[in-house]
């Protein structure tokens, strides 16, 4: 078993190298290739796993190599480092943004946050398509249609309350579909 | 106390966040950004306007001037993204703000994720328990496509020749990631420059 300071270090070093590449390959590449901490299969088991939990799918992933390869302070070590690297930058920005300099040069350029929140709305349809690919078929575009239309027409449901709604009726279907096709005996 | 408030709101968002980052984004949009009082003068909620509505039980909340532009530089950001999502607290709260904030988006990970890697095997494969975090997912796609008809929005109204361009950005930047995997970066800055020179 590694020691902690030992993967300190290295999710410290996934954290700062997902800047240049693909997160998830840094993660293969430091994991299963370099250290040796985890198989490929263990990974990839692992991915499955944090996929329907909520909050950001590699944060998540990063939690779940650590818990796997030392137990909770491996995952607490883990995700931490991880962070930090990204966490300095974001200061640095938060400071950079919110300056005065900044803050004019933007009142000065309002192009600017306009170019930005349109390429932003292009990625954010861009993770749509993708997470429709994996996700949905059948009854699943229905349910979207539903939620949809309810969070358009009340504005004011929490959406907690709208996720939970889409879960329990996508479990309901499921269950008249499962029963329906069940031969009668 | 008021940091306290801005953990559980934040952890509240984190806990219901199905379908990734931009999940968080949806929902602190639609939960926890309005224009206030101090939104309108200083152009940020101050700490001392939401420590006064924090202590009269009143919800922690971001302007909308400052969602958007940290939104817009979120992906100009390497990196998870909590770290950008942490930039909203700077203006009120400070750095210990932005830190909360992380600490917050990271806590249902740290509870549920080692939670569901020691069951693996039992209550994770519980069909109706998947099935319902599945639907659960699908409603996330419904809520991201609600935050995508907002931006959009805002981008194409009113109907000129900045909409246009606002459009040409987005779909080059849809077709960009979807099709060829073109680093978000990369696509932002893309944006940025294209705004810069052209709206």
């Amino acid at each position: 078993m590694p020691s902690l300071i030992s993967m300190a270090i290295t999710y410290f070093k996934i954290g700062f190298f997902s800047f240049f590449a693909a997160t998830s390959e840094v993660m293969i590449e430091q994991l299963t290739e370099k250290r040796r901490w985890l198989a490929l299969a263990d990974y990839a088991g692992l991915m499955s796993v944090v996929t329907p939990i909520p909050g950001p799918f590699h944060v998540n992933l990063v939690i779940a190599s650590g818990f796997r390869i030392h137990g909770f302070a491996g995952s607490f070590v883990g995700v931490v480092s991880f962070v930090a690297p990204g966490f300095i930058l974001a200061i640095a920005a938060a400071v950079l943004l919110f300056g005065t300099a900044a803050q004019a040069w933007l009142g000065a350029n309002p192009g600017v946050s306009r170019g930005l929140i349109a390429a932003v709305a292009g990625l954010l349809l861009s993770a749509v398509y993708k997470l429709s690919r994996r996700i949905l078929s059948g009854w699943g575009y229905l349910l979207v249609l539903i939620i949809l239309a309810t969070a358009l027409i009340w504005r004011h449901v929490p959406f907690g309350i709208l996720l939970g709604i889409s879960g329990a009726l996508y479990l309901l279907a499921t269950i008249i579909v499962d029963s329906s096709r069940r031969p009668n005996s | 106390m008021t940091y306290l408030k801005l953990y559980l709101v934040i952890l509240k968002v984190a806990s219901l966040s199905f379908g990734g980052a931009y999940s968080i984004w949806t929902l602190i949009e639609h939960e926890l950004t309005t224009a206030t009082y101090g939104c309108e003068v200083t152009g940020a909620i101050s700490a001392q306007n939401n420590n006064l509505a924090a202590s009269a039980g009143a919800k922690i909340k971001f302007c909308p001037d400052d969602f958007k532009k940290v939104l817009g530089f979120s992906e100009l950001l390497p990196g998870p993204q909590v770290n950008a999502i942490a930039m909203l607290a700077y203006r009120a709260y400070g750095i210990t703000g932005m830190l909360v904030i992380v600490l917050a988006l990271i806590t249902p990970g740290l509870i549920l994720v080692p939670t569901a890697v020691y069951l693996h095997g039992r209550a994770t494969k519980s069909k109706h328990w998947r099935r319902f975090l599945a639907g659960a997912t699908i409603g996330a796609i419904a809520l991201l496509v609600l935050f995508f008809l907002k931006l959009g929005q805002n981008l194409v109204v009113p109907l000129d020749y900045r909409a246009a361009i606002s459009a040409g950005v987005l779909v080059g930047a849809f077709w960009a990631s979807a099709r060829y995997r073109v680093n978000p970066l990369a696509i932002a800055t893309v944006g940025a420059l294209v705004g810069y020179v052209a709206l």
